[in-house]
């Protein structure tokens, strides 16, 4: 059971992880862009962050950059993003995020995700 | 007055005088007033008796004729007698009445009184008695006692008339005695008065004597002792008259009298040290008369220039005896004559009286001459008549012999002296010159100046140039020809020559003798080919052999700077040359030496790093620190850039690759850097950089690569949406409800992911060029009421309008390219005004193009965005605008397919306001009628001071499709109201002096036909509570974006029309 922020500024991605997640059992917040997503996380204390890259406001990388290293020891953050390529997850990995899903992802994939990070 | 008589002698002398004269005239004028006056009454009185005593004598005559011939009537009754009786008693009558107008003493009055009665008793009781007895014949009646008694009493009033007449005399007689008295009297009197006046006379002189004679007196014994010297003080008289005046004139005489006696006593002494003084001068006089004639020679002349008298000096230097000398006249002596005539110039001077003194050539009497330095000075008698001539001379033969050598000597220096100059002058003339025309220049005139020679040309053989001096600008056809020949003659035989020739007259001049010689020189370059020919020409004068030569020599070295100035045109071409390449050449391009100095660059390397604000071309400094400062000033990643030159220049090192360049400033540009050593035989001499501009290729880089990750962002969203709701529904067991909603869901992104791709594809190929336009020839109106149909039957939310404000309206589109325009404008204001509204379209004809307007109240767009929002993928970036959600390719498809009917698309935006979005299509056989309607609502009035804004809002309102016309100051506004009626004012309020802005709005606002029009306040004020008075429609404060003005000024015409609309927006 775990607490979980979720930040998309594309509702029907946000409802679609929103339903998988609520289904193994966990509680789910929404964030619509990168400004809600940061003053979310600053002021409140989550298990876990899903974090898409290209919102507006803020880009998921300007987020994580805006957090402290202690922050992102204390709380994982995954990395959404459309991209593919070396130099994209390499800038994830750079700005403090070790862990990343590719859009488009399977939802079976993403619990597997959450569950080894909840259970590191 | 007193102070007047005080004054002077004379008058008070004249004043008394007249005093005493006025005395003695009053006195007797009075003594002989009172004389006359007692003898008139004297006579008066005396009249006054005499003619009493004749009134008194007839009376008594009278009186005794009555009674005699009364009694003559009484014996004779004779009636004459009775008539002389009555005739006597008529004249008694009168008598005794002119008796009684004198003034009469008692006893007269007394006499009279008897008198009268019995008159009286006589004619009235006697007469009529008396007549009575005659007519009775009785006349015994009163004869008898009767006759008696009346004769007594006639006798006794005889006696009375006898006494009056008596009485009568005495008076005169006492009256006599009393005028004699009197008289006498007077004589006393008048005695009396003469002693008096004598007395008043001799008081007065006693007084003048003491007054005047005293002072007078002290006065002379005084001048006296100073005659004589003693010392006199007198005492101040306090007077005003002469004498007091004499007094002080006096006293003062003698005080200067003694200050003078002491001045002359002083200089008495001072004249006696004087005197001492000139003794001694004459005893040095005599001395120095010693010394002179011990050194210098002496003659004495007399006023006709003959010699009277010569010292033994002179006579030993000149060999003259002395007696041969005297008599013998100065200028004998003087018998040089160039000095002779000097000297007889000088004697006028002398007469006058000035010395003269200077140099003189004398002969000794062996022919030889010797010099003197002579002084010649005039002596004059007591009448300043000359009468002597006084020559004083030292003999200076040897100092003059000495002098004359060194200033031949001198002159001959000087002279090669500048000789030597002028030619050092040429040589360095003709070493720094680097043009030929110059060289040429230089070389005839220092040449002319150093040969004399009258006239002379020097002139290129192969090259245009030549230079002349002493003839005419432009070469006459024979000279011309001859020059030719010259060049013939010096070609075949390279050696100067001399042409004697007989001179035209035009250049002999006034020389009798023409002839002349002209001189030819060659001049040949080191290959020995002629380059030039020189010519000069002298008259009579002939060229030396020596002359020759030098000149031969001179311009052989003339040849050498000719060859200079060849190499250094064809190096400074080469040069040009290789400028001009480098300049041409894409790059930028710099040199720089190993010790880091800027050798070379071009305009590319200047254009590049935009230099030309910074320095400009030549006087740049090229020192390293100099030159790295200021080309970098725009360059942004700078500690990279000096990093990688200083390595390049000084470092062995060479940075592998080449570096990007950040430049930014006017244009920002990316540039690429790299550099090459440029060796000399295995040497480094120096490093040359390139600058590559890749600013383009950058940018397309960038482009790309946005594009590539956008394009995937944009199709793996609505893909993982697909995919995970799909994944979903295959491994979870879920309700019916949840199914259906998950379905829909993925319906709805497999229908965003179509749109997008057949978007994409669309755009692509409008991009590429391949998308096909029916272009028609028709009215625009129609394509927007469609466009408006469709969007009406589905939306209630918003009202959609047309205004069409133009007859006009005939463009050549694609009707279904434009509907999917309009369609995607108008979806886009209805999704970005989610609180409804009006949504207005306006059609409107400006000259020769078509604006149509659309505008929306929504939440408008943020300036920033504004620049990019027509680009791909650009969708507004804010969380409103995408739960709105979109392709983000609608408006980039807009402007492909605007732009593809050669029309413009815009946009104007106030955040939080709403936008207006503009079409501009050009109008097609626009050529008939519709100038007439173009003009009407389309003017707006600015009012505002500040050009450079005023012209910054008209280019913008004009952008907009408005007409502008702007006023500066109200007053100027205020007088063209009348005739305006523009479709909205916008109003500066501070406007400098005069009238100001709300001044302005009050008067617009009086006109009924101006009031309804909409005035938009532009101003660094803020005041509220006024414009809300006045019913402003809005109120910009300054500083805001231009748009945002023609942005609320479309909205509020577009929105509520002309319409009069005046309401405040929600601000």
């Amino acid at each position: 059971m775990a607490r979980i922020l979720v930040a998309d500024d594309e509702e029907v991605l946000r409802m679609l992880i929103t339903d998988t997640l609520e289904e193994e059992g966990h509680e789910i917040e929404n964030a619509v862009d990168g400004n809600e997503a940061l003053q979310k996380m600053q002021s409140e204390i989550y298990d876990l962050v899903i974090l898409d890259n290209m919102m507006p406001g803020k880009t998921g990388i300007e987020v994580a950059q805006s957090l402290s290293a202690d922050w992102k020891r204390k709380c994982p953050i995954i990395m959404l993003t459309a991209k593919t390529q070396q130099a994209d997850i390499e800038e994830t990995k750079r700005v403090g995020i070790p862990y990343y899903m590719a859009k488009p992802f399977s939802p079976a994939q993403l619990i597997l995700l959450v569950e080894d990070i909840l259970n590191a | 007055m007193p102070n007047y008589f005080r004054k002077s002698i004379k008058r008070q002398f004249l004043y008394i005088l007249f005093f005493v004269l006025l005395a003695t005239m009053i006195g007797i004028a009075a003594f002989f007033y009172m004389h006359y006056s007692t003898n008139k009454q004297y006579e008066n009185e005396r009249n006054v008796l005499v003619e009493k005593r004749g009134v008194l004598q007839n009376i008594k005559s009278d009186f005794s004729d009555m009674v005699f011939h009364m009694r003559g009537y009484a014996l004779y009754t004779n009636d004459q007698e009775r008539q002389n009786a009555e005739n006597s008693h008529i004249s008694l009558e009168d008598n005794l009445a002119k008796l009684r107008t004198f003034d009469l003493s008692l006893q007269e009055r007394e006499n009279l009184a008897r008198l009268q009665s019995f008159e009286a008793i006589y004619w009235d009781t006697y007469y009529p008695e008396l007549q009575e007895a005659i007519e009775s014949d009785n006349l015994q009646v009163i004869t008898g006692d009767v006759a008696d008694e009346r004769i007594d009493e006639i006798n006794g009033i005889l006696r009375v008339t006898e006494n009056l007449r008596q009485h009568n005399e005495d008076a005169v007689t006492e009256l006599h005695d009393e005028f004699m008295r009197d008289n006498t009297w007077e004589s006393y009197m008048l005695f009396l008065f003469v002693l008096l006046i004598f007395g008043i006379l001799l008081f007065f002189n006693r007084q003048f004597t003491r007054n005047i004679g005293k002072p007078l007196y002290d006065l002379s014994n005084a001048s006296y002792d100073v005659a004589q010297g003693k010392n006199v003080t007198i005492a101040p008289l306090e007077r005003n008259d002469e004498i007091g005046i004499l007094s002080d004139a006096f006293r003062d005489m003698t005080k200067r009298i003694r200050n003078r006696e002491q001045n002359l006593s002083e200089k008495n002494t001072k004249l006696t040290e004087q005197q001492e003084q000139l003794e001694s001068f004459v005893n040095d006089l005599r001395n120095l008369n010693w010394a002179l004639n011990e050194s210098s020679m002496v003659i004495v002349l007399d006023n006709k220039g003959i010699v009277t008298q010569v010292n033994e000096n002179f006579s030993s230097i000149s060999l003259y005896p002395e007696k041969e000398l005297i008599g013998r006249s100065l200028l004998g002596i003087i018998a040089h004559e160039e000095n002779t005539t000097d000297i007889r110039t000088v004697f006028p001077e002398l007469f006058k009286g000035h010395a003269w003194s200077g140099t003189l050539e004398h002969l000794k009497k062996d022919g030889s001459s010797y010099w003197v330095h002579a002084t010649i000075v005039p002596y004059s008698d007591e009448d300043k008549v000359i009468e002597q001539l006084i020559v004083i001379e030292q003999d200076i033969t040897r100092i003059v012999e000495t002098e004359k050598m060194l200033r031949d000597s001198l002159r001959e220096t000087e002279e090669t002296k500048q000789g030597i100059e002028r030619m050092n002058r040429m040589n360095n003339t003709l070493s720094v010159t680097m043009e030929k025309q110059a060289l040429l220049d230089t070389i005839m005139k220092e040449l002319a100046a150093l040969y004399r020679y009258d006239h002379g040309v020097i002139f290129m053989t192969e090259t245009p140039e030549w230079a002349a001096i002493g003839i005419a600008k432009q070469f006459e056809e024979p000279v011309a020809a001859h020059f030719q020949t010259v060049i013939q003659r010096l070609e075949g035989n390279p050696e100067p020559f001399i042409l004697e020739r007989q001179a035209d007259k035009g250049e002999a001049g006034y020389r009798e003798n023409g002839i002349c010689e002209d001189l030819h020189i060659p001049v040949q370059n080191s290959a020995g080919e002629l380059v030039a020919v020189f010519i000069c020409t002298r008259f009579q004068r002939p060229f030396h052999e020596s002359e020759q030569r030098e000149l031969n020599w001179i311009l052989r070295r003339l040849s050498l700077f000719l060859d200079k100035i060849e190499s250094y045109e064809l190096t400074e071409y080469n040069r040009q040359l290789n400028q001009d390449i480098i300049d041409n050449v894409n790059e930028g391009i710099q040199f720089v030496s190993n010790t880091g100095e800027l050798l070379q660059y071009n305009a590319n390397w200047q254009a590049y790093l935009q230099l030309d604000a910074v320095q400009s071309r030549r006087d740049a400094c090229n020192e390293y620190t100099s030159w790295m400062e200021y080309s970098s000033v725009y360059i942004e990643n700078k500690e990279e850039y000096e990093t990688y030159v200083k390595q390049a220049i000084f470092e062995g090192e060479q940075p592998a690759g080449g570096l990007r360049l950040r430049v930014s400033g006017m244009q920002n540009k990316i540039l690429l850097l790299y550099h090459v050593s440029i060796k000399r035989h295995d040497e480094k001499i120096g490093t040359l950089f390139v600058y590559r501009d890749i600013t383009a290729e950058y940018e397309v880089d960038q482009m790309k690569s946005n594009l590539v990750s956008t394009v995937s962002h944009e199709l793996r969203t609505p893909l993982a949406s697909v995919l995970g709701y799909t994944e979903l529904m295959i491994t979870k067991d879920l309700k019916p409800e949840r199914q259906a909603r998950y379905l829909q869901t993925i319906h709805q992104e497999a229908t965003r992911l179509t749109n997008l791709i057949n978007d994409f594809l669309d755009l692509q190929r409008m991009e590429a060029g391949k998308e096909e336009y029916v272009k028609e020839k028709q009215p625009f109106t129609p394509i927007v009421e469609q466009v408006i149909e469709n969007f009406q039957s589905t939306n209630t939310n918003h009202n959609l309008v047309l205004q069409q404000n133009s007859a006009y309206d005939h463009v050549s589109v694609d009707r279904d390219k434009m509907i999917q325009v309009l369609t995607n404008l108008f979806s886009n204001a209805i999704k970005f005004s989610p609180e409804g509204g009006d949504v207005v379209v306006s059609v409107q004809q400006q000259e020769h193009q078509l604006y149509v307007h659309i505008s929306d109240e929504g939440i408008g767009i943020p300036d920033q965005e504004l620049g990019r929002l027509f680009q791909k993928f650009n969708r507004l970036d804010n969380s409103s605008s995408r739960k709105i959600g979109g392709t983000g390719l609608g408006l980039a498809i807009c402007k492909e397919i605007v732009e593809a009917h050669d029309g413009k698309i815009m946009v104007r935006s106030a955040e939080g306001e709403g936008s207006v979005f503009s079409i501009v299509l050009p109008l097609v056989e626009a050529d008939k009628h519709f100038q007439s309607e173009v003009e009407c609502g389309r003017q707006i009035i600015l009012l505002e001071d500040d050009r450079s804004l005023a012209l910054l809002l008209e280019d913008e309102l004009k952008d907009a499709g408005f007409d502008v016309s702007r006023f500066i100051t109200g007053e100027a506004l205020i007088k063209q109201l009348p005739y305006l009626k523009p479709a909205a004012f916008v109003i500066d309020l501070m406007l400098g002096e005069g009238l100001d802005g709300w001044d302005v709005i009050h008067e617009i606002k009086q006109h009924r036909e101006l009031k309804q029009i909409p005035i938009f306040i532009s101003s660094a004020i803020q005041e509220m509570d006024k414009a809300k008075h006045y019913q402003i429609n809005h109120y910009l404060i300054k500083p805001y974006p231009p748009n945002k003005l023609s942005t609320v000024i479309l909205q509020s015409i577009l929105q509520h029309g002309n319409k009069g609309f005046i309401a405040f927006k929600k601000e």
